[in-house]
């Protein structure tokens, strides 16, 4: 019996950015346009598969009083293996997604499945959660991009102009803590209706 | 005592694998960095001086530039690289002027600059004001009623960094370089 909900917990019912609040600080610094929200989402998703791997791995040679250190030496290698591997050999990838990546260090929704989940679980719950909490994570900062986007600058994925007097706020900082704000409140609104 | 050498001794060992990982990893994607770094720097050359075919690199008071040649050997003008301080770090910008010293092109290499406000400036319609001008016009519109730059909305001191960066690239050029005909 295989524990589907490992992987779909992480979309919407324990989504890592509005339920979790983890990883506000690269999703408010990114988010300003959709494309940026969804080439971060996607390397995030990639390192946070590849480190819940590696910790799931490792988790019975990691000793218990030193395993946060040893989390962030595993992500921060695996982050810079990235960097290197994706300028190498993909360099025009690089050259779009090649910004976020060092962001992803600081990205906790990481270091907080690797040590919540990966290191208590074996290697395939650690890739379904992997995959599951980067897709929420994913999902959410591309639709909070895509608002801020269109309200801020008019336009969507970087096409078009929709709106003829755009509130520049929208793609300040401020804006990041509206939308979320708002989209937190929402969800909040609708998982109690349904509870 | 035992638990704190037991303790070390593992983190010692998992630091010094990650960082055999990392010195292998960075030993063997190195030359394809590089590589790959020179080739987009070839192709930004002949983006901001079209009409030049071969570059060669020269120095002038420790100052670095390249002189762009056309197929028939005529210098059509210089590429240089400028970086300047933008609204939250370097901007690095490589500029390119041709024999009647106006502005044949120009490109934003790297930024840090904010998204969606002052990374506007490598989009080319903003890029675009600057072809043709020479130095006397490079000015903010807002800033001087002589100007010819509009700078982007929100983001006035990294058009102004960008404006300066050039308009430095061409003063050197009138003060140091006088173009010529090889």
């Amino acid at each position: 019996m295989i524990r589907w909900n490992e992987f779909t917990k992480g979309i919407v019912k324990e989504n890592p950015v509005l339920i979790l609040m983890l990883g506000l600080c690269p999703l408010l610094a990114v988010s300003s346009t959709a494309i940026n929200g969804l080439g971060m989402g996607i390397a995030a998703m990639f390192v946070l598969v590849g480190s819940n791997i590696v910790v799931s791995l490792l988790r019975k040679f990691i000793p218990d009083g030193v395993r946060i250190p040893v989390f962030i030496i595993i992500i921060s290698t695996f982050v810079t293996v990235t960097d290197y591997l994706m300028a190498a050999y993909y360099p025009s990838l690089h050259k779009n997604l090649g910004v976020f990546v060092p962001l992803i260090v600081v990205n906790c929704i990481i270091l907080g499945r690797a040590e919540v989940f990966a290191y208590r679980n074996n290697i395939f719950y650690s890739v379904l959660d992997g995959i599951g909490m980067g897709l929420g994570f994913t999902v959410v900062i591309t639709i909070i991009g895509m608002i801020r986007e269109l309200i801020g600058n008019g336009s969507i994925f970087g096409f078009g102009n929709f709106v003829s007097y755009p509130a520049l706020i929208m793609i300040l900082p401020p804006g990041g803590f509206i939308t979320i704000g708002f989209l937190m409140g929402i969800l909040n609104w609708y998982r109690q209706k349904h509870r | 005592m035992k638990k704190v050498l037991q303790v070390g001794m593992s983190l010692t060992f998992i630091c010094s694998i990650s960082a055999a990982i990392l010195s292998f990893v960075y030993q063997k994607t190195k030359p394809l960095i590089d590589l790959e770094r020179e080739k987009s720097i070839k192709i930004a050359q002949k983006e901001v001086l079209p009409r030049a075919v071969t570059f060669e690199t020269n120095k002038i008071k420790e100052r670095e530039f390249s002189i762009g040649y056309n197929d028939g050997d005529q210098q059509e003008g210089i590429v240089m690289n400028v970086s300047v301080k933008g609204y939250s770090g370097k901007i690095d910008m490589i500029v390119g002027v041709n024999n009647e010293r106006e502005i044949s092109g120009l490109k934003v290499l790297q930024h840090t600059e904010t998204p969606g406000l002052g990374a506007k400036i490598t989009r080319e319609n903003f890029l675009k004001q600057f072809y043709g001008n020479k130095d006397c016009d490079l000015v903010l519109k807002k800033e001087s009623p002589s100007g010819k730059i509009d700078a982007i909305t929100g983001a006035t001191i990294s058009s102004r960094a960008v404006t300066m960066g050039t308009k430095k690239c061409l003063n050197w050029v009138n003060e140091n370089y006088y173009l010529k005909d090889k």
